[in-house]
């Protein structure tokens, strides 16, 4: 637990309900629009000051896929042919409900 | 932006291996309607709503549709049910129906091909095997004409020798070659005009347009329910929910326009999903051990500096 105050650094920790938790570079975690949201500058959030997110629908299995495809569109985000991402069929319910909650 | 949303990714994933969507937790219909549009396996249909009694009374159009595919001439049977929870045991009596009356036509088909062929056996000609009395009238004709094939006249050559048919399948196989030349040799317009063209489209693209057309339509609202008839049903006990301490976001309405199109979970709940499990090959119970158990004879253990 970070509880000093980082005013900006380049990557933000992500923390799911099972205790894991994801250091991912800001500006692949805020292509997600909650995520955004949470550590938008003007918000005030405890989030903004700690670098830290904590996420207590997702589990880990789920938000390690998430934060790989987080990096995934950053990656590909100019590219015209995509490869698609693994997805394997026993999250894809799941990874519903979290695109659906992380806006992504 | 040419990456597609996580949500269309996991979306699409899902209905190509929607034959393995047995329980979708407490979800509510509306969030998973597209996908669920997909099945096309009425079991799956009546398994998922028994495992997930929120979409009973909902999954109305699926049946409507599984029924238009399954059922001839399903227009003129009354095929709307009362109570809409009873949608699959119209399935299942029309289906009934269906299979008895296709018997039924089998059978009446089968009696008629029988009755055909009893009536053609009557009116064969039968071979009578009457060889009798002319054996040694004719046998001096068959040495005499020297032929082996006709017993009178003809003493010359057979008529159809190896050389004609051989010749016979050279003028065939250069006729085709004429008729179909090889495509280097042809002007790539009439190449354009040979190429086959699609006549019908696939079934899987009609099914996707309409889905599409479908989710295009009026949109229902997302109303949160009451109480979800979940707990029981789903298995989680509630102790080991977590606890959410913050409230979720206020949705944005100006969000890209394909996020605002698809469907919503109602916000301030939380839903589960259960992970179906391929029933072919069990969980592994360990992690299977990746390096030999034995160290390799070949190479030299690395030295440690002590």
């Amino acid at each position: 637990m970070s509880v000093e105050s980082k005013p900006t650094s380049a990557y933000v920790t992500l923390v799911s309900n099972d205790g894991y938790e994801f250091k991912i570079l800001r500006d692949a975690a805020c292509i997600a629009g909650t995520i955004k949201k949470a550590f938008d500058q003007s918000s005030g959030f405890r989030e903004v000051s700690e670098n830290r997110m904590e996420l207590p629908t997702i589990n880990g299995v789920v938000l390690e896929k998430v934060c790989e495809y987080l990096y995934y569109n950053q990656k590909h985000a100019e590219s015209k042919d995509v490869p698609d991402l693994e997805i394997p069929p026993e999250l894809c319910l799941e990874l519903l409900i979290a695109a659906d909650y992380l806006d992504v | 932006m040419p990456v597609s949303s996580l949500f269309h990714l996991a979306k699409t994933r899902l209905v190509r291996n929607i034959h393995l969507l047995e329980d979708i937790g407490d979800l509510p219909y509306a969030f998973l309607a597209p996908v669920l549009r997909q099945i096309q396996i009425p079991d799956q249909l009546v398994q998922l709503e028994a495992n997930c009694p929120q979409i009973q009374g909902e999954t109305g159009e699926i049946w409507l549709r599984l029924i238009k595919r399954d059922i001839p001439g399903w227009e003129t049977k009354a095929h709307q049910p009362r109570d809409p929870k009873n949608w699959s045991k119209v399935y299942k009596k029309l289906k009934k129906e269906a299979s008895a009356e296709e018997e039924a036509q089998q059978e009446a088909l089968r009696q008629k091909m029988q009755a055909l062929q009893k009536d053609r056996n009557g009116h064969q000609t039968t071979i009578i095997n009457a060889n009798l009395n002319l054996s040694s009238a004719r046998r001096s004709g068959w040495s005499f004409g020297g032929g082996t094939r006709s017993g009178w006249g003809d003493p010359a050559a057979p008529k159809k020798t190896g050389k004609v048919a051989f010749d016979k399948l050279k003028r065939g196989i250069y006729d085709a070659k004429r008729a179909r030349p090889a495509a280097s040799r042809t002007p790539a317009h009439i190449l354009n005009e040979n190429r086959r063209t699609v006549t019908q489209v696939p079934a899987r693209m009609v099914r996707m347009a309409e889905a599409e057309a479908l989710s295009q339509g009026p949109r229902r609202m997302l109303v949160p329910k009451p109480n979800a008839p979940s707990a029981p049903t789903t298995g989680t006990p509630a102790t080991r929910r977590p606890i959410i301490r913050q409230q979720p976001m206020p949705r944005v309405s100006d969000a890209a326009p394909e996020r605002a199109e698809r469907p919503r979970l109602p916000a301030g709940q939380q839903f589960s999903a259960p992970r179906p499990v391929p029933k072919s090959q069990p969980a592994p119970s360990a992690p299977s051990l990746k390096r030999r158990a034995g160290p390799n004879i070949l190479v030299e253990p690395k030295r440690r500096k002590v």
